[in-house]
Parts: C-alpha cells; structure tokens; sequence
C-alpha cells in the first residue's frame, strides 16, 4: 500500500515539552510516552499537525488570498512544482471558480497539494497520501560525571529501530542481537573511568567493544546534518554512546528527564505569586527520536483534482508526493508546548536512500 | 549509604551517593589539609584543607553542584566545607571552559538554529550583553544545602532560561505602563498595577501608549490565554569566560524572620553562601514574524536587563546588565 518509505531523524535543539496533560504526582505536567515501555515518544497526530503547521508557514493570506513567501525553500520547491503559486480551480455547479477555504480566502495550487498531502480541512471526504507514526526514542543525553554527557540506549531501542529500517528498505545498519551489548561503549570513550562510567550519580561496570563503536559510527554519520556547527556532536557521538540494559534505560529516561519548576511573579510585589508554582517535565536538549513517514498515490478519484500530483501512473504519483514531502520539509519545525520561551525546535533530517 | 575512608590528612569527610559512585569520587576529589609547624609547642598543625580534582577531566559541573556533594563529616568544619565545596565547584569549571575553549561549539550551533530559522520567515535579533555586576538565576531552586542556581540539564553549564527573559520583560512592560497611567489619572499605583497586570492576562484593551507602543503590542508579544505570543524569547548562553563567584548572605536577626522573636542584637548571623555570575557576556536571542513587535520587545528587554535586573536580589542590583 505504501510505495515510499522515509526515515526522519528528529534532534531536539532545545528543550521538548510533548505534553500529555496534567498528573496528580510530582511533575505537573509530564510528557508523553508509550503505555508499554514507559520510553519517552511524541504522539503521531500531534507530530503530523506541527509538520503541516510548518508547510503551511510557506503561504500568507494577502487581502483575503493565498500567497507563497519568498523564501529559499519555496524557491525549490517552485523549480519541482511550477504550478504551486497558480489559482486553484474547482467546477462548481457547471461553473470554473477559484476554491476558497472556510475564511473566505483564495486558495492557490499549494493550498491543494498540502489538503492532498495532510488530508482536507473541508468537508470533503478524502484520506492523506502521508502516514506518520508516533516518534520514537532512539538516544537520550545523561549526564556523565566525565565527558559532560553520554548519548544512552538500549537492545529494545535498537532491535525496533532495526525492523523499523527494514520496513523502509534500509540495509546497512548490519547489526544483531543487542543483547549481548549491554554495558558496553566505544574504544576511546571520553566518559570512562578506568572500567566504569558514572551517569548521574549511578556507576556502571563497562566493556569497549568493537560493534558497539560501529553502531556509533553508523549513527554519528547520519544522524546530524553535515554542518560544521554539528562537528562537535559528530564527534562525541561516536565515543560516548553506551548501550545499557532496557530496564536501566527506561528508568534514566524516566528520572533523568530535565524537569523545570515555572513560577508566575506577582507584579504588585515583585516575589513570586503563592500557588503559582508548577513543574513541566522536558525531553532534553540533543535527544535523538525518530519516525517513520510513508506515502501513498493521493487518495482522489478524479484525475483533475490531483493538482501538481498528477502524473501517468500511481508510482510516479507518490514519487511526486514523497518529492514534495522532501523538498519542503523545514530544517527546523517546532513541536510541543512553550514555543515562546524557546522550547521545541526540533532540527529534521531524513535519512537517505542507500543502495 | 555512605562510607568514610582516611585521607592522607586523617581526616574524614562522607558524600551521600551510592557506594560504587562514591569509591570513583574519593579517588577525583580529594581534599587536602595544609599542615604546618608550630613552633612553640613542637607540633603539626592544621591550617587549611582543600578539594581539588584529581585527574585531569572535563567533569559536568551540574552533576558536581547538585548530587556530589562532600560533607565534612567533623562539626567545626561544617561551616567552611560549604565555602571550598563551591570554590571546587568554580575550579572545575574554569578547567572545563580551558579545555572545551569557551562552549564555542554550543555558542555556533544557537546560530545556526537560529539562521535557519531565518530562512523559514522569522526575523531574528540578537545582542550582547554583560552584567555589570552579579547574576543569580535560580537561587531558590531545590538544592540539598539551600541555595541553588540554574544549570543546563545536560551541559551543566550556567544560562539564563528563555521563562526568566519573558518573564522579567512582562514584569518591566507591566510597571512601565503602570507608572505611565498613575502619571496620566492621578490613581493609586497599586491598583492601577493590579488592572494592567490583569488586563494584560486577560487580553482587555486599555488605550495606553508609553514610548511608541501600545498595549495591543503588549497582548501580542506576550500572548494571553486565548491567544500565543508573537515573539520567541530564546535561552541565552553565555559567551565569554563565566566568572563564578561566591557570594554572601547574612541574615542579622534570623529569629525574627522565623517570626519567632523580635530583631535584637542577641542574635547570631547566619551567614549563607551561594554561587554567583559576575562580569560574563551572554547573547540574547529574540524571534518574530513580526518585525515592529520584535522591535518593541528588544526595546522593553533591554530595559528591563538594564534597569530592572534578571533573576533574584534584583532589588540589590543584581542582574542587571549593560549592552555591547
């Protein structure tokens, strides 16, 4: 059914709050995560909103009317899609009319290709061409009392993020039975101290190993986007990864979270407002989470209202979607709550191809 | 659980972590007594102990500050421990700054996230700042001898959290306007403090304009319940050499403040140490769709920093900082 597959890397650059309401515990407000595992995850619906939060940042409504910002992505995506910034024209009642949406704006070819894309946001009935599953954690940042931080994971981790290649075809994360990798690291790790490493306040026994220090490197290649500014990371990534046992990872990132206390000021006094005060539970800053997205032909039955999707044959339709998709992805969308104190931004990277 | 092991100065001194934890940090921290001669009674004599770090390590500074902490395990040295514990502190952050050369790396990746951001219609501005004198952010976080400051959950380094630059912006906009209105209507500030600071949670319009901005610019920046702000107040990072200095509390009439006795003179100082930022540059970031609010903003931020104060003890004139 799906005939493209991607694989996106999803790095927090600053703190993430994908919240799940609030508790009766001691965070108030704690963050989302698998029923099963306990593992920290962002929820697909929520996920899939910010994306289409963040194409739909490419157009502005002008004196009631749709248009493309300039920007350089747009740019790109424009030499794809020439059609992007033409109205969009629907047959209404034996009459051609440009479509407009609830507000009354008029729509262009963009506006459709993202209906397409996400799924409609009138009443028309028809399903998106792009599936996204919740994200889920592959690395996660504790502190080391050598080497600042360690990236964490564990088999569990590992063996899902492995079939979850598999469904998109990738081969070359050759690796087998995690289990027998528990406690170990890199050679040349900056975190050890003699054979063990201290997380937190816990200390652990360790074993370099030589497959581990290939996961590393298999990550630290593709993970961050080749920018200069990742180099740091890069580097780290392939010395202080340490694959621990699931249940030790599981508890790490259920008390290792970054858990903030928020208070309001009163600004009669200046102090700090009584009953104002809360705790917000965060994904930390350079958490590695993943998710998968896949495409499907666009769910029309009419040729004509397939827009800049239509094409000869249902592969090439969802080649044209999957390109659109790939193209106009931001490098940085935000996600989860508190944007305006900086939370959220998440930096994207999809996974390429290997033959 | 804790164990005691003898140093070489026979002296005992504990940390409350697990017990595998605390054989490594006997062997990484150690405290060292200086001991001399005295001369009139022939005898070996403490004068002075120390911690210091053994190996030469990056350590996370957080960790160091918030779970490793040594306690002396001999009553009249309780005092002073507190005092070389936070010198350690200082110590190890300064050897890590030599070693990472300044957090360079985390200074390039906030630019870059944010040029990005650029690209996607946000217009971004940024400036310097130093603190003309002392910065304390978090001091009354939760911290096992009292008194705290923020670290970066993973870094562990000192920086000012985006929550604290908004919050003291809305603070300042909010006296501001109060000020401006008591001025104009003749009212009590209080009250008229109370109605700006409602109306601006609330999202009611008052027909208020101070230095070129209205109060709708106030609601859009800040954002009420109804509705998210427009302007993105990032972290800011620092980006100099971090000064850490120790600081003092001395509380004169400690029982009056417990409401147990009137002040009197009778009564014991207790002086409380804590840690303190003084003299170091950090960079503020500020994001919008909107250019005149962006501008707005940075105009009530840079206000607010320079003469209001960040963090606590604002009232001391700590805080507060001088633009480059």
């Amino acid at each position: 059914m799906f005939r493209e597959k991607r694989l996106l890397f999803l790095i927090t650059e600053t703190p993430l709050h994908a919240g799940s309401g609030s508790e009766v515990g001691i965070v108030d407000l704690p963050i989302q995560r698998e029923r099963y595992t306990d593992f920290p995850k962002i929820e697909s619906s929520g996920l899939k909103g910010c994306i289409r939060e963040a194409f739909e940042g490419y157009r502005i409504f002008e004196n009631n009317e749709s248009k493309l910002i300039n920007n350089p992505k747009v740019n790109e995506l424009l030499e794809d899609f020439p059609q992007l910034q033409e109205s969009w024209v629907i047959q209404q009642d034996k009459e051609r009319q440009q479509k407009t949406d609830k507000n009354g704006n008029k729509l262009i070819k963009f506006d459709e290709a993202l209906y397409l894309l996400f799924g409609p946001e009138d009443e028309e009935a028809y399903a998106g061409a792009i599936t996204i599953t919740d994200a889920r954690i592959l690395l996660f940042p504790v502190k080391s009392l050598k080497g600042i931080f360690a990236w964490i994971t564990c088999p569990m981790v590992l063996e899902r993020f492995k079939k979850d290649l598999e469904i998109i075809g990738v081969e070359s994360f050759r690796f087998n039975n995690f289990n027998n990798f528990v406690n170990t690291l890199p050679k040349e790790s900056n975190i050890k101290i003699s054979s063990k490493i201290v997380l937190e306040e816990f200390t652990f026994d360790v074993k370099e190993d030589e497959t581990t220090r290939n996961i590393a490197e298999w990550f630290s290649e593709r993970i961050f986007p080749n920018e200069n500014s990742y180099k740091f990371w890069r580097e780290k990534i392939k010395k202080d990864l340490v694959i621990l046992s699931d249940d030790d990872f599981r508890q790490f990132t259920k008390t290792s979270t970054e858990v903030i206390t928020r208070t309001k000021i009163d600004d009669k006094t200046g102090t700090v407002l009584s009953g104002a005060l809360w705790t917000e539970e965060y994904l930390p800053q350079d958490t590695i989470l993943y998710t998968l997205i896949m495409f499907t032909p666009t769910r029309v039955e009419k040729e004509d209202q397939k827009g800049v999707f239509r094409a000869n044959s249902p592969q090439n339709e969802v080649e044209l979607v999957c390109k659109f998709f790939e193209k106009g992805l931001p490098e940085v969308i935000q996600i989860g709550g508190n944007q305006t104190i900086g939370k959220g931004f998440v930096r994207t990277n999809i996974l390429r191809k290997e033959v | 659980m804790n164990i005691n092991i003898k140093i070489e100065d026979k002296k005992t001194y504990e940390f409350y972590n697990p017990k595998d934890t605390v054989e490594i940090l006997y062997r990484e921290i150690l405290k060292k007594g200086i001991w001399k001669l005295n001369i009139k009674n022939n005898k070996e004599e403490k004068k002075d102990w120390w911690y210091e770090s053994k190996n030469d390590f990056e350590k996370n500074i957080n960790l160091l500050f918030s779970k490793f902490i040594p306690k002396s395990s001999l009553r009249n040295e309780e005092k002073e421990n507190k005092d070389k514990y936070l010198q350690f502190i200082i110590s190890e952050l300064a050897k890590l700054e030599e070693k990472l050369i300044n957090f360079n790396f985390i200074k390039e990746r906030n630019q870059e996230l944010t040029k990005i951001l650029e690209r996607y219609g946000y217009t971004k501005l940024s400036f310097e700042a130093i603190c003309s004198w002392r910065l304390i952010i978090g001091l009354g976080g939760t911290h096992p001898q009292e008194t705290s400051m923020t670290l970066h959950h993973v870094y562990g380094i000192p920086y000012i959290p985006g929550s604290a630059i908004k919050g003291v912006t809305r603070h300042w906009a909010i006296l501001k306007f109060a000020d401006h209105s008591v001025k104009e209507e003749n009212e009590d500030f209080s009250e008229v403090l109370e109605k700006i600071s409602k109306g601006l949670e609330k999202g009611e319009n008052f027909d208020l304009t101070v230095d070129g901005i209205t109060f709708i610019d106030l609601i859009q920046i800040f954002g009420t319940q109804k509705e998210i702000g427009k302007v993105i107040f990032m972290d800011a990072y620092p980006i100099s050499k971090i000064n850490l200095k120790i600081d003092i509390m001395n509380s004169h009439y400690p029982q009056y403040y417990l409401g147990k006795e009137p002040p009197a003179d009778w009564q014991n100082p207790v002086p409380i140490k804590f840690l303190t930022i003084e003299k170091t540059k950090f960079q503020f970031y500020l994001l919008s769709h909107n250019r005149n609010l962006l501008s707005c903003a940075e105009k009530l931020l840079k206000e607010a920093l320079r003469e209001h104060g960040l963090g606590a003890k604002t009232s001391l004139g700590y805080g507060t900082f001088d633009m480059i």
